[in-house]
Parts: structure tokens; sequence; C-alpha cells
């Protein structure tokens, strides 16, 4: 009972939260009531978390459905969000007063902020596959409006905002289209009424008819991958994470990519029974590597850094695709780590930028540099979280990425494992020299604007707020480079033992 | 009787075209010339004087004859009252589209013999709808040979299959545009006028006059009606009768004359009604009944009706 | 009622007309063209709905074909109409094909969805030639989409990709349940509110809504 009423709590919250935050005239108090609001969802959705990650959860009749997976991912939507809100009080108030945006466009930010949060919310609560869809295509729907938000360069984030829309619906279409042939599917097996609630096409899985379910299979990746910025279909990721303002950002890189690969792991628990991991697996296989080596190679030739970061999602979402791919307990697990890790590292790395951002003016690498100098305590942000990104010891990154790699020698998957190796190598090449232009080199300090923003000295509350989230972001990364404690551990076998990888 | 039917074609063709005449003046607020007017221009022409350019050659003198023998035949072998007629087998709907092309053939190259340019501008408008258009004729004939299971357009007629189905309906539009582009009518020519603009058909005719003059006009008066009986004979062909006595060929006449008022009356209403196609659209429109012949084949194989 | 129906075909001619819809969207060149031919597919679709629910009987498709019809008859045309005027364009701009050709290769997508669907993976009768037009339906929304400069048409492209999988998941599956095809339909036409507002959008900040001009972003 105490577990329904917080899981209403839980999706009500952000939506209270959401219209509140539109309704306040008061500029100054927007930003701590949607701090307030993250807070108390993060507060709220304790009990759940801990009731369903022990045992699953179906509440409202089946509608809902919580085990390990689906509160893994939220307690990490919660989380970002509570860290994207907490980051959004500085920038927010920072571009108000530079001009970069007006008073109802900060109300509009905040309600789609929250808004947002619920969406993502929404995808991993539901049972229905359809209703997962929906969720889905109500977070493209709500994060397009916040990317095409843009102030500084209007037509650009026009353009990142309206391929990110077309694009990512069209995938969607096809989502759904391969929800519909399971659905058709599970007709075959159940009688006249199928079903596309996840639980009841778990338990029928083994009886599907194999060669449809593969069919739903390559549309449901297609579309999903769209969403979760997979090659060949990811070209509107580079655009619309680096046009977005920086808390999105830090938000779509860190775990909206991540709720869409969460559509496609529930549907591999699906398909997998019936026609075997070979199918499936290959498949993931073959467009995780492809992403990460295209991301390798626009890595190197970048000279924005936030594109730079962009680019390294995809090939940190190529990783998981792989981990996922390659299968078995171990990549499994290495691929969910990988996500926690990945949203680590990433969202630590836009607010960095955001703030490097806000201090030179431009997102140019060339026209940044000197910030270990300048900015000690921001430089050493970045630092840890290039090196993290990049998978150096002793950071998280490297736990999971050697995770997969160890599945994928366990397999016996030779080439698979080169490959990656190689363009792991490239990605460390390209990440280390264009943040390490930016930290070390003497930097031109003309465009310089100096605010209380970018300043990690002072005693502002705005900024100790944002810099407090950072740092633990940071010590986080750490630690879970060094050890990675028993819960979080306990958490992901639970998550692997929930989708019956074997 | 079955021997003499291709003699209806003959006789009536000049008084289908006057009736389309007449209609369309009337349409379009005119008073119009007489029915019978096309027949009075037939006896006029026989009767004058032929002036032939020196420059031309035999191809020139032959065409005439050629056009109307291979109309005549093509005239032969399509059945207009009755399907058993005794040159039948030779009634292969291929073989008529080819007499047909036959004598377009000759009438381009006739068109080129006298050097000017209208002819050549008409010759090569010609052939350039006429390669659009025969792909599509034959597609949507091909849908209705298919499901009759042969192309002679006797047992095709006789099948007496449901006309009335998708594939049948998209195969009769594109076959509808395909009349009208093979008889030069609006909106891919314009039969009125001598208007540069508006020549395909006229002005491959431009040099003759006098006797020939009047059998390339009867030629063309015999190949729209031929057109109009095709149409009817593969999508519409009630009425037409197989093994058939007297009495019954006489209501079968008269099924298939207010078939053809009927035609003439729809082609004097898409002729009033629309603006002709300037050259370069043409390509538009032929292509998009294309697409309709072909969907008809594809829907009908997809939907095995 | 339902003898008439049968007799007349009017299930099939219903569906040849969703696809012939869907070519002379990809051969106008005009929008309100464009517009009026997306609103006659889906008063098509609607129909066929409310037509299969009659002859087989169930209430629930009734209630799915009217919804189909407000949003995606009379909502979502009213919507593009008032956006087309609000952009002041009435041509589209040159197509990157010619019209002949984008014809010809809507014809030719049509025939290879026969060819390669044509192993029943499905069901066969009905829904199988149905399944067919609709995933033609879906290739040549597609295939407008890729090959059109406007940003209208590139949004009326993905309406007709979307009433192709509308007909592709009822041919399938008779329908789903009512809470989803609601559901479903909300998305859609929030999402297409917002490619509205962004297409204006579009016009005031580049000036022109050909969509040439957004490629600035790349590498």
């Amino acid at each position: 009972m105490e577990t329904e009423v917080s899981a209403t709590a839980l999706l009500l919250i952000p939506v209270i939260t959401a219209f509140v935050c539109y309704l306040l005239k008061n500029e100054k108090l927007i930003g701590y009531v949607s701090f307030a609001g993250s807070l108390v969802l993060a507060g709220v959705s304790v009990p759940v978390v801990f009731a369903a990650s022990s045992s699953p959860v179906q509440l409202m009749g089946g509608a809902l459905f919580m085990d390990s997976l689906s509160t893994y991912i939220m307690a990490i939507v919660i989380v970002l969000g509570f860290a994207s809100s907490a980051y959004s009080i500085g920038y927010l108030e920072h571009e108000l007063k530079v001009g970069l945006t007006s008073a109802i466009w900060m109300r509009r930010y905040y309600m789609l902020l929250h808004l947002f949060i619920f969406t993502m919310l929404l995808v991993t609560v539901v049972n229905n596959l359809a209703v997962l869809w929906i969720a889905v295509e109500a977070t493209t729907i709500v994060s397009a409006v916040l990317i095409g938000s843009g102030f500084r360069k209007r037509d650009l984030a026009i353009e990142a905002a309206w391929k990110y829309i077309i694009l990512c619906t069209v995938g969607i279409t096809f989502a759904l289209l391969g929800t519909f042939i399971t659905y058709y599917a599970s007709i075959a097996v159940m009688g006249t009424e199928g079903s596309l609630n996840w639980t009841d096409l778990r338990a029928i899985a083994r009886q599907l008819n194999p060669s449809t379910m593969k069919l739903a299979f390559i549309f449901i990746l297609v579309g999903y991958g769209t969403k979760a910025g997979l090659a060949p279909v990811h070209n509107w990721l580079p655009d619309a994470h680096s046009q977005a303002p920086t808390p999105i950002s830090a938000l779509l890189s860190g775990i909206l990519l991540n709720t869409a690969f969460y559509g496609i792991m529930r549907f591999v628990s699906i398909v997998e029974p019936s026609t075997g991991t070979a199918f499936t697996g290959n498949l993931l296989i073959l467009f995780g590597l492809l992403s990460i080596g295209l991301a390798s190679v626009f890595i190197l030739v970048q000279d924005n850094y936030k594109r730079l970061l962009a680019y390294s999602s995809i090939e940190h979402m190529g990783i998981i695709s792989l981990g996922v791919g390659i299968g078995g307990p171990i990549g499994m697990y290495g691929a969910l780590l990988h996500i926690l890790n990945h949203a680590l590292s990433k969202p630590l790395m836009f607010f960095a930028s955001g703030k490097i951002q806000a201090h030179y003016g431009s997102t140019k690498i060339e026209k940044v540099g000197g910030v270990l100098t300048s900015m000690p305590l921001l430089g050493t942000f970045i630092f840890i979280g290039a090196l993290s990104l990049a998978a150096m010891p002793p950071f998280n990154i490297f736990i999971s990425e050697f995770s997969v790699l160890k599945a994928g020698a366990d397999k016996g998957l030779w080439t698979v494992i080169g490959l990656f190796l190689a363009f792991a190598v490239i990605v460390f090449y390209g990440l280390l020299s264009g943040f390490g232009r930016m930290l070390f080199e003497k930097g031109i300090e003309k465009d310089v604007v100096s605010s209380g923003f970018s300043s990690c000295r002072t005693t502002r509350i705005p900024n100790i707020i944002g810099n407090s989230v950072m740092f633990f972001m940071a010590a986080a990364i750490i630690l879970l480079g060094l050890h990675v404690p028993s819960f979080i551990d306990g958490t992901i076998r639970n998550c692997i033992e929930a989708l019956g990888v074997r | 009787m079955e021997y003499f039917q291709f003699i209806i074609i003959i006789i009536f063709s000049p008084l289908v075209q006057g009736i389309i005449k007449k209609l369309k003046a009337n349409m379009q607020g005119r008073v119009g010339p007489g029915i019978l007017q096309p027949y009075y221009d037939l006896i006029r022409l026989v009767r004058k004087d032929m002036v032939l350019s020196d420059v031309t050659s035999w191809v020139f003198r032959a065409t005439p004859y050629i056009v109307f023998a291979s109309t005549v035949a093509a005239a032969v072998i399509v059945p207009v009252i009755t399907t058993s007629s005794p040159f039948g087998m030779m009634g292969d709907v291929i073989a008529v589209i080819y007499l047909f092309a036959l004598g377009r053939f000759f009438m381009a190259l006739a068109g080129l013999d006298a050097g000017t340019t209208f002819g050549g501008e008409g010759s090569s408008r010609e052939m350039t709808v006429s390669i659009l258009v025969e792909p599509m004729m034959m597609l949507s004939i091909f849908t209705a040979a298919i499901s009759a299971g042969s192309t002679n357009i006797a047992r095709i007629a006789e099948a007496q299959y449901l006309f009335y189905s998708p594939p049948h309906v998209l195969a009769l539009a594109a076959f509808v545009v395909a009349i009208v582009a093979e008889t030069g009518r609006i909106p891919v020519d314009n039969p009125d006028t001598h208007l540069e603009l508006t020549m395909i058909h006229e002005g491959m005719l431009l040099e003759y006059s006098g006797r020939y003059l009047a059998l390339m006009e009867w030629a063309h008066y015999m190949k729209q009606m031929l057109l109009f009986t095709l149409a009817m004979d593969i999508f519409f062909p009630l009425g037409i009768c197989k093994d058939c006595v007297l009495p019954d060929l006489e209501a079968s006449l008269g099924i298939y004359l207010s078939k053809m008022v009927f035609m003439a009356v729809l082609m004097a209403f898409a002729e009033s009604t629309r603006a002709k196609l300037r050259f370069f659209q043409l390509p538009s429109l032929l292509g998009g009944a294309f697409v309709l012949a072909l969907l008809s084949l594809l829907t009908y194989i997809m939907m095995g009706r | 009622m339902k003898n008439w129906i049968q007799a007349f075909a009017v299930v099939d001619f219903i569906s040849v007309g969703i696809l012939l819809t869907a070519i002379a969207m990809s051969a106008f060149r005009r929008l309100e063209a464009c517009v009026r031919t997306y609103t006659l597919n889906s008063w098509l679709l609607s129909s066929l709905i409310a037509i299969v629910a009659f002859m087989i009987g169930e209430t629930h498709l009734y209630v799915a074909a009217a919804l189909t019809l407000i949003t995606k008859g009379i909502l979502l045309p009213l919507f593009l109409r008032r956006i087309v005027r609000q952009m002041k364009v009435a041509r589209d701009a040159e197509p990157y094909i010619q019209n002949a050709l984008s014809l010809t290769i809507s014809g030719i997508l049509v025939a290879v969805v026969y060819a390669s669907l044509r192993e029943g993976i499905f069901v066969s009768g009905f829904s199988k030639y149905v399944l067919q037009i609709s995933i033609a339906v879906i290739l040549i929304g597609l295939f407008t989409m890729i090959t059109r400069r406007k940003a209208i048409t590139q949004v009326i492209g993905l309406l007709f990709m979307e009433n192709g999988l509308f007909l592709a998941g009822f041919s399938l599956t008779l329908g789903m349940p009512i809470i989803i095809e609601l559901g479903v339909l909300f998305d859609m036409l929030m999402g297409v509110i917002i490619l509205g507002i962004f297409a204006v959008q579009i016009k005031k900040v580049f000036t022109s809504s050909n969509l040439d001009k957004l490629t600035v972003l790349k590498g």
C-alpha cells in the first residue's frame, strides 16, 4: 500500500513541480522551487526503489511494473534530475543576467525540465510496451522544445531541434511497427486478446514465433536505436546535444539515451528465448562496433568541445550495445555498470563545459585555454571527467569497459575485441588532446567574461549548490573506479537475473 | 454478318467524330457544325485536286494507303458487335497495337518527308508521346488479359469477368488517358487548331491535300472509334454477343452504338473541361497514368482478383 | 447491407484509394494539394476501419475510426492549413527529383513491397494485401520526406508514414486497445503541433522555409 502511494507520488511530483514553476512569477525563486521539487522526488522514490529492487512490484492492476532494472534506471533518472535542477539554478541565473534568455523562457525551461523528468520516469515504470513507446515519444517531444530554446545561436538551435524531432520520430515510427508485430505474435500464442505487457510476454516468450520476433526485433532496434544514438542512425545526436542548454545536454546524454536502451533491453529479453541469443547478439555487436568506430573517427576531427562530448556519448552507447550484444552475465554486468558510470561522467563534463562556455563565450576548443591555471577547481573536474571518459584507470568507466572486454574474451570474439581496443585508443587520443589543449595551453584571454557563475570561488548559493553537485559526481567517479559498492553490485546482479541472462 | 462487322467502323466513324465536335461546341456555348459534317468534308476532299510537293518521295504517296489499310485491318480484328468472328484467331490485342504503330510510323515518316518544320515537329512529338503511351496501354490491357487468361480480344470480351474491381478501374483510368493521347485530344493535343504549339497530329498531316488527306482523316476517325471499341470490349463488354442470330445482332448493334455515344460524350466533356498541357508537362501526365497502369497490374496480383 | 459492401468490393477500393492518395502526394508540388491528399487519405483510412468494424461487428473499432477521423481527418488538416497560411508559401520549391521520376519511383516502391512480402509471413486474405499497401505507404512517405525541400512537406511525409503505420497495425491485429490508440494519436498530435511551431520558427529565423539552409551543423 505504501508502495502504491509512493509510486503515484513519484509520478505526480514532477508534474506538479513543472506547473508550479511555470506559474511562479518571481524569477529568483523558480530555481529553488524546482530544486526543492527534485529533492522531494528523490525522497519519495526511496521506499519505492527499496521495495522494488528486492522483488518485482506490480501496481495499479499490472499497469505499472517495477523490477530491479526499472528501479536502477529510475534511480539514475532521479539523481541526474536532481543534479540538473541544482546546476540549472546558477546556469539560468547567469543566462538571465547576461541577456541570453528571458523570464518567460526561464519559466518554460523549468516546466519542461520537470516534464522531461516525468516522461523519463514514465518510461521506466510502465508494463505495457505500447505505453513505453508513448512515453519515449513524449520524451522526444518535450526535449525537442528544450533543445530548440537556445538563445545563443537561434538558427543552429532550430536546425538541431528540427533534425532531432524529425529523425527520432521517423525512427520511433518503425519501433511502433515492431511493437505491433510483437502484439501480433502474442495473439498467435495467447488467443484473440494478445497482450503487450512485458510480464505476460516474458512468460510466453519461448512460444512466440521466431521469425516474427526476428522481424519485430529488427524494427525495434532501428527505432529505439535511433533514439539511443546508435550508428548509423545517430545523425541527430551531435547537433542536438551540442545545441541544447547545458543541464539539458547533461540529461540527454546522461540518461535519455539510456532509457531508449532500456526499451531495447526489455525487448531483447522477450525476443531471445525464442530466437536464440545469436541473432540479437550479432545485431547489437554490429551496431555497437559501428557506433564506436564512427564516434572515434569524428572525435579526432572535432573543434567544438560540446560536439566532442556528444560523439563521446555515441561511443559509450556503442559500448553498452556491445556489452548487451556479447551477453552472458559478465557482458550484461559491464553494460549495466557502464550506464551508471557514463551517467556520472558525462553530466560532470557537460556541467563543467557549461561553466567554460559562460566564461570564455565560445564552444570552440581553440578559443579556450589555460583552464587549469585560471580556474583550478573546474580544471580538476574536467581532468577527472576527461580521463574517466577515455577509460583510464582508476576511474569508473575503466571497470565497465574492462568487463565488456572480458566477456568478449571469454566468448572468444577476438576480432570484436581487437576493433574495440583500436577504437578505444583513438578515442583516448582524441578526448585527451581536445581537453588537454583546453586545460594546459595558454589561452586567449580576450573574450573572457568573468562572471559569478563561472568562477568556482564565490560563496553565492547557486554556485555552491552547483559546485557541490559536481564535486560529488567527481568523487563518485573516483570511488566507483576503486571499488563498486555492494548495493550497486547487488542491484545489477538482480537486474541480470530479471532479464533472464544466463 | 460476322464477316462484315468492320464495315460498321468504316461507316460510323465520321459520325462519332461529328458527335464529339457538336457536343464540344454546345458545351462551349457555340452552335457548331452539324453531326454529318465530317461526311461532307470527306466527300469534298475527295473531289478536290491534290497538290504534291516535289521534294517528297514514295513514302509520302504510299503513306495514306498504308495508314488506311492498317486501320481497316485493325478494324477487322477487333470484335465490334460479336465475338465469333472468323478473323477472331488473329484478334490478338498486341497485333492491334502494332497495327496502330505501323500506321503511326509511316505518318511520322511522311511528316518528315516534306521537309517542313511543322511536319518534323509533329513527327518528333508524336513519337515522344507514343513512347510514353504504348507501355501504359500495354500494361493496362495486360491486367485485363491476365485475368481473362488470353490476349485475344474476343476471349477477353467473352470472359465477362468482374470488370468492377480496383485493378480494372485503375486500368480503365490509365487506358482512357491512353485514348486521349492516341487520338490527339486535349489535354495532349488540340485537334481543332493549326497553331504551332498545338499540333501533333495536324502537324504530320499538314502537307496533305485532296484524296490523300481524305484517306488520312478517315483513318484517324476509324482509329478513334477503334480505340473506343477496344476500351469497351476490354473493360465493359456487356452486350456483346457470341454466336448470335440476326435479331440479337441488331440488339447488339444498338447497344454498341449507344456505348460509342457514351464515349463520345465522355471525350467531349473531358476536352471541354481541361486546358491543353504544355509539351514538357506531358511526361508528368503520362507518367502518372503509367503508374496507374502499373498499380493496376500490381493490385491485381496482390489481391488475386 | 453487408452483402452490398462485399459485392461492390468496397474494402478493396478504399485500400487502393489509400495507396493512390499516397502516390499522388509524392507527385504534387503545391502545399495545399499535399494537405488535401493527406486529408483524403485520413478519411479513407477511418472509413476503412469503420466498414471493417461494421462487417465484423466489433464496437471498439467504431471508436477507433471516430478517433482517427477527428484527429487525422479534421484537427490535423486544420492545423496544417493554418501553418501553410502562416508561412505564406503556396508552391513547393523545385524538389530534388522531377515529378515523373518521383511518380515512377513510388510505383517501383509498391512493386518492391509486393515482391518482398509475397511469402506470407503473416496472414492471408484481407490482411495480407492491406499490410502490403500499408508498408508501401510507409515507404512512399519516407521517400517523400527525403526528396523534398520544404519543412512542411517533410511533416506531411511523416504524417503519411504514421497513417501507413496505423493501417499496418490495423491489418495485423485489428486495432489495439482504445487507451493505447488514444495515447498514440495524442502523441502524434503533440508531435505535429511542435513540428508546426518549429516550421514557422524556421521561416522566421531563416527567412525561407527551404530546408537547404539547415545544413550548417556538420561533422
